[in-house]
């Protein structure tokens, strides 16, 4: 069958060439188009060509097939996120918020090609299947460098967030660091990943792009106050509260968009203007959080200002007797009870701890007006006592010492001609020191947190939880992982082998 | 198919071929699960099979040289495409056979996270997706190792071309970051491409016209869209060239994600190489 077809091609070459000659004697001009037409004609003929094309065609049309298909299965997007604790799927936090956002919003994601960061990349494309009004765009910052910087003035670092918001024109710049949490090694000094925190963030600058009246908090300076610490200021920034000074002395009045008054353990007194100043402030609805300090003395007009609102400091640092509420061998490391409060309500679902070290008790004062009501939020056991003698070096309680219990700390609210003041007293400044919210397996920075929202009147607290890198690790003790080794490296792998070996022995005898 | 799939499995187990495969592998994975999670009490049996993905370089071009080159060199194969049973037939049953040896390895590693259940808690899904992944990406290089063993006459041929073509997709990952992304380089990046897919063409069919054809209509296409759009070129090499590395999409499955497009993109690849080794034998036919 073959051979018959071949003669044939051979054939028609044949007669092609023939009609090349005699056409060529007509007309020598003309002769050579028609005689590589022809050619070309002819190798559409050749059964090489035939074969070839036919297995090319059907090849490419089945190639271009799977493409689409792989195409079309991506666009569908279905995925499982099967890691413990779902770090690539949006928190119902997020998607909640997102469903609200009614404005054009962009994220843009600067990043060169194929250096995609796994986590950012999942976590943002789910933004927009939450919410029609979010689309993501992929913005190389080595192709365009100047893109950015119609947004924003940060130098932009690959694998960066932009969140844009087309109707208002406000913009947050996410910063990629700002999406890895770390922690320091203090043994080694280097610090190592401890979590990602791509949806906090990215959730937190929808919130700052999205909303009109961002919360602001001045923090009073002038009488020794503390500052705050570093993780404080990263953490009031991921909620998109503003963080201001205020020196209470050279102002006239508490500035109209101050929605939180921080006094942050004072050393020396206020002056009765000022405490007047502040006293105003709060009775216009205003909100304030104080941290007190046992070691500052003859605070008293300060001291005035919390007994107007019926908050009394006990004298003295508190000691707890009871073993379970104090932190290792420190018994001024004092662990409180949680109590039942809108502030304290994650941390005690959560059980977690929070560490008051170094407080001062805080008491209801009994001559509080009726229009003002107390909660307590954090309390010591019926074992503790407050050292009157804060230099004294026994730990034992001494005969002029302070019984207990005490709350460390307190809610205050007073509601008066539909204004309504919010006033939070903590008796430890160390509460929010570095050393205590930088732990992340304490409470501290949530409670503080939790505050500022509570006082803010922020009812969609986005406080999305970074997701911990952790290394999980196994009690695998060594006998165990000898025995197991040696089973699964040696033995069993020999066993195959030896297997294999007597099957083939045997065939071979037979 | 079924016929020739048992007797190409049989001749593994006959053989020593497939219990050594078996046996390497084993001693491979058991050494990472040994030092991973035995000796470092590491909890994530994820952490082996991507510490261990390299073993493909080196087991599936020993696994598949054999497979076409072997028949072709002895000339068995005249009597396998004379048969009445159909080449795809024919090739898929070469390739079961194979895949199901494979199997019985992963087989055996399934049980590994269950080992580590008794010295606490393990991340089980992760870790058995992962081991789909992995299942997966060795289903996929086999048939390019099969594919690769129906062009060659040489099993050794075979065996380097294999290893070099998919130690290169595991190496494109991490090479394609390095690749320009301007849009410039990746429009005269694909002017070359497209010459060279001409000249496949040329090879297959022995035609320079139609070759031709496509050449001028391909560059044309290319000019006209950097003329118009040259946006569309942006780190598009970068993808194409990452659409083509097998060993990303494992990733996804070893860092916790099921994502389907890769699962579909695995099976893509199988049936492409399948499929491509099929039309190259019949091509072998006719030349």
């Amino acid at each position: 069958m073959s051979d018959l077809n071949e003669n044939k091609n051979l054939d028609s070459e044949n007669v092609v060439v023939e009609t090349n000659e005699t056409e060529q004697n007509y007309n020598p001009e003309t002769a050579k188009t028609p005689g590589t037409m022809d050619k070309i004609k002819a190798s559409f003929t050749s059964r090489k060509f035939r074969g070839g094309a036919y297995a090319t065609a059907v090849s490419a049309v089945v190639i271009v097939i799977v493409i689409i298909l792989n195409v079309i299965i991506s666009q569908l997007d279905l995925k499982i996120d099967v890691t413990k604790d779902s770090k690539y799927t949006l928190t119902s936090v997020t998607k909640n918020y997102v469903k609200g956002v009614k404005d054009d919003i962009t994220i843009y994601y600067l990043v060169q090609t194929g250096q995609e960061n796994k986590t950012t990349k999942q976590i943002i494309e789910q933004y927009p299947q939450v919410s029609k009004n979010i689309k993501v765009v992929y913005k190389d910052p080595i192709l365009y460098p100047n893109f950015a910087s119609k947004y924003v003035d940060d130098k932009v670092t690959n694998n960066s967030v932009l969140v844009v918001n087309n109707t208002n024109n406000r913009v947050k710049y996410v910063d990629s660091n700002s999406m890895v949490v770390s922690q320091m090694d203090y043994q080694t000094y280097q610090s190592y990943q401890t979590g990602i925190d791509v949806e906090g963030q990215v959730t937190s600058a929808l919130q700052y792009v999205t909303t009109d009246n961002l919360p602001v908090m001045y923090a009073v300076t002038g009488h020794g106050e503390t500052d705050l610490s570093a993780s404080i200021t990263t953490a009031l920034k991921k909620i998109n509260v503003t963080e201001n000074t205020l020196n209470t002395i050279t102002t006239e009045k508490i500035p109209e968009d101050c929605s939180v008054l921080l006094i942050n353990a004072p050393q020396k007194d206020y002056s009765a203007d000022e405490v007047k100043m502040i006293k105003d402030y709060l009775s216009n609805g205003g909100h304030a959080i104080i941290y007190t300090d046992y070691q500052a003395s003859s605070l008293d007009n300060f001291n005035g200002l919390l007994e107007y609102y019926g908050v009394s400091t006990v004298p003295g640092i508190v000691v707890e007797g009871d073993r379970d509420h104090y932190m290792g061998q420190y018994i001024n490391y004092l662990v409180p009870n949680i109590e039942t409060h809108d502030i304290t309500s994650s941390l005690k679902t959560g059980s977690t701890y929070v560490v008051a070290p170094q407080a001062s008790g805080l008491k209801k004062s009994d001559s509080a007006r009726s229009t003002i009501e107390v909660s307590p939020l954090l309390t010591t056991s019926d074992k503790a006592y407050s050292k009157t003698d804060v230099s004294s070096t026994k730990a034992e309680k001494e005969s002029k010492d302070i019984d207990g219990p005490f709350n460390l700390g307190l809610a205050v609210t007073e509601k008066y001609n539909d204004k309504e003041a919010k006033l939070i007293v903590y008796g430890s400044p160390v509460l929010i020191d570095e050393s205590t919210v930088s732990v992340s397996s304490l409470g501290n920075l949530d409670l503080f947190l939790n505050t500022v929202n509570y006082v803010t009147d922020k009812k969609d607290t986005l406080s999305v939880r970074t997701v911990s890198t952790e290394q999980q690790y196994l009690n695998v003790t060594a006998s165990k992982a000898t025995l197991w080794s040696i089973l699964i490296v040696g033995v069993l792998p020999i066993l195959v082998l030896c297997s294999g070996g007597y099957v083939v022995l045997r065939r071979r005898k037979k | 198919m079924l016929a020739i799939f048992k007797k190409e499995l049989k001749s593994y187990f006959t053989s020593m071929t497939g219990y050594v495969f078996i046996a390497f592998f084993l001693i491979i994975v058991g050494i990472y699960f040994a030092v991973y999670n035995l000796l470092n009490r590491v909890a994530n049996f994820e952490y082996v099979l991507s510490g261990v993905s390299f073993i493909f370089v080196l087991l599936v071009p020993i696994l598949t040289m054999r497979l076409m080159a072997e028949d072709k060199k002895q000339k068995t194969d005249q009597l396998l495409f004379t048969s009445p049973v159909s080449i795809g037939k024919i090739i898929s049953g070469k390739y079961f056979a194979v895949l199901t040896v494979f199997l019985i390895a992963m087989v055996v590693i399934c049980f590994y996270p269950l080992i580590l259940l008794q010295f606490g808690s393990v991340p089980l899904k992760t870790a058995y997706g992962t081991i789909l992944g992995f299942t997966l990406l060795g289903a996929a290089y086999i048939s390019i190792g099969l594919f690769i063993s129906s062009l060659t006459e040489s099993q050794l041929v075979s065996a380097v071309v294999s290893f070099v073509v998919i130690l290169v997709t595991a190496l494109m990952d991490s090479l394609v970051s390095f690749l320009p992304t301007d849009n410039l380089t990746c429009y005269v990046i694909f002017l070359v491409f497209v010459i060279l897919i001409c000249w496949i063409l040329y090879s297959m069919m022995h035609n320079i016209t139609v070759s031709l054809t496509v050449g001028v209509i391909g560059e044309a296409a290319l000019t006209a869209i950097y003329v118009v759009k040259p946006a569309l070129y942006d780190g598009l090499l970068t993808k194409v060239l990452g659409w083509f590395s097998v060993i990303a999409r494992f990733d996804n499955f070893s860092s916790g994600l099921l994502d389907l497009s890769s699962v579909v993109y695995y099976i893509s690849i199988v049936f492409i190489f399948l499929f491509l080794t099929v039309q190259a034998i019949k091509k072998h036919r006719w030349n």
